[in-house]
């Protein structure tokens, strides 16, 4: 709340729960923010995202964090294409911002080591995103003939099914 | 004079001591680290994302196979999660049963990080002792359940089956027996002297560096930081009303945080031995369970409901966090519709282990694998 009332231009909403504050805002600048009014006995413990790709800025970044003096979480959300990198505050921010970026492809400037961490070496496209399929595109197999591992399109010998049948009782 | 390189070694990832499949690439010097590349992903099967096309009890089982030593706690976090969501009240009888399985789930996993830690380290005993009661803990989940170790068994709004007298009978049984085999592991461990050597002030966390790399559960109170959710944000209520004592750690190494994990392992006896006085035993069919065998329209009604699952509101969220065994498990949920938009998965061991370089840096090699055995890393968390 104090945050709000000093700097409205980065903070737009802010929720109180009892277990944790919640900040919607509009900048990475809030994180430094966060970090120098936090910065006694406070860790990053999430940084996620979520897909909506019928925004323009088409991914929510939430940073959670511990704050260990206020004994609450702090939750941070905007939408953003790029994210500053914090990882330089928060160690721990090293691998979840790559993450992000291999799973929404949401890039954390000046963190230069932004390689795949989950996903096998060589993949493309960002699984996390709603427009990726379960299934995926590519699969792979070891090829006796080749001797090592090869990967080929998905085939599927049944088409993948997802009943999603809206309820007639409830709608 | 010569001129040294360091050259890069692959640790893993069929390392018996990787713990699964972590490939770490490890730059060395002579025999110091000095940078540690751990290469993870090797178990992902994209839990965030299936779980994003499942209902939402159908997503539930997901949650055992994600850390596969300790999976009660993690489909505990999701219940909570799916109960705040929709407003349900867990009666005291089953937050106590969920106590005594969380806490046996607590164990089940120590038992296994202390003595693969040991075994690592090249102490075998402790291990084949550790797994006997491992399996005597497994065959409580199988009889509640009906499975050894994935068991869906908590259940958004309570608890699968409730528990039988001749169960309550058989845990208590164990905990009683149980601190004496913990002191036997102990006998083996705690004084013996290549133990010691091998973990004392090794792998020095120093609490800065534990709460800047975001660090939780264990490897947090080994870093002298008094910090429990179980006490802090109890997601079980009667939590508050039990009484037990967080051991904390006070150099940071991993010897302190192998004491933490057995005195956690003797706290959870307390624990259970409090709560089991507090369970009521019940018949096994509950009243509305025997209405739905009896009456049609209600056995319909149940289907509906059991097939379809719930109906939440688009935009609906929450991020629950617990204690599990291995330090803050978190889960995001944002329900849209009888699905979830999107589910995240706050792995502790994920965390723990982007840390692997600040703690393994400037030790042996033969540290790193006492590094990784205190991290307590399972990958089935880690990968998701």
């Amino acid at each position: 709340m104090v945050l709000k009332r000093c700097c409205p231009r980065w903070v737009s909403s802010v929720l109180v729960s009892p277990q944790s504050f919640c900040l919607t805002g509009y900048s990475n600048q809030l994180n430094t923010l966060l970090y120098y009014s936090l910065v006694f006995q406070s860790s990053l413990s999430d940084l996620f995202g979520a897909d909506y790709p019928e925004r323009d800025l088409r991914t929510e970044v939430n940073w959670v964090y511990w704050s260990y003096r206020l004994n609450s979480k702090l939750f941070v959300k905007t939408f953003a294409s790029q994210i500053e990198s914090c990882s330089d505050l928060w160690p721990s921010a090293n691998w979840l911002e790559r993450e992000l970026w291999e799973m929404f492809g949401v890039a954390a400037k000046f963190n230069d080591d932004l390689r795949r961490l989950i996903t096998d070496y060589g993949f493309s496209g960002y699984p996390l995103r709603k427009d990726f399929p379960v299934t995926g595109y590519l699969e792979v197999r070891y090829s006796e003939v080749a001797r090592r591992v090869v990967s080929r399109p998905v085939l599927f010998s049944q088409e993948f099914r997802l009943f999603d049948f809206k309820s007639p009782w409830l709608n | 004079m010569a001129q040294l390189k360091s050259y890069a070694m692959n640790f893993g990832p069929q390392h018996p001591a990787a713990h699964g499949v972590l490939r770490l690439v490890l730059e060395l010097d002579g025999e110091v680290v000095v940078r540690a590349d751990p290469h993870i992903g090797l178990l992902h099967r994209g839990t965030e994302k299936l779980l994003e096309n499942r209902t939402f009890l159908q997503g539930l089982p997901y949650f055992d196979r994600l850390d596969y030593v300790s999976m009660m706690a993690y489909e505990h976090t999701y219940s909570v999660g799916l109960e705040r969501l929709l407003q349900l009240n867990v009666s005291e009888n089953d937050q106590y049963i969920r106590v005594v399985f969380l806490e046996i789930t607590r164990i089940l996993n120590h038992l296994m990080a202390v003595t693969t830690h040991a075994l690592d380290v090249g102490a075998l005993t402790p291990f084949l002792w550790a797994f006997e009661e491992r399996e005597k803990l497994m065959e409580f989940y199988e009889r509640v359940s009906g499975a050894r170790m994935h068991a869906a068994y908590i259940r958004p709004g309570g608890v699968a089956n409730p528990v039988d007298l001749v169960l309550i009978n058989d845990v208590a049984d164990f905990i009683q027996a149980f601190p004496v085999r913990l002191n036997e592991i102990e006998e083996m461990l705690t004084n013996n002297r290549i133990w010691r050597q091998r973990l004392v002030d090794v792998g020095v966390v120093s609490l800065d560096q534990a709460l800047q790399a975001g660090f939780s559960g264990p490897m947090l109170r080994g870093s002298s930081w008094p910090w429990d959710l179980r006490v802090i944000h109890p997601t079980e209520k009667v939590y508050n009303s039990l009484e037990f004592m967080v051991p904390v750690g006070r150099r940071g190494d991993c010897f302190d945080r192998y004491l933490i994990r057995v005195e956690e392992m003797r706290q959870s006896c307390y624990l259970i031995a409090q709560a089991l006085t507090k369970i009521r035993s019940q018949p096994t069919l509950s009243a509305e369970s025997v209405h739905s065998k009896l009456q049609m329209e209600s056995l319909i009604d149940h289907f509906k409901f059991y097939t379809q699952g719930y109906y939440l509101n688009k935009g609906d969220r929450v991020y629950t966090f617990t204690e599990a065994p291995k330090g803050e498990f978190g889960v995001y949920l944002e329900a849209d519709g009888e699905k979830p938009y999107r589910v995240r998965l706050r792995a502790p061991g994920f965390i723990h282990l982007s840390a692997l370089d600040m703690m393994a840096v400037d030790h042996q090699i033969a540290d790193v694998v006492t590094i990784i055995g205190t991290q307590d890393i399972v990958f089935g968390e880690i990968d998701r």
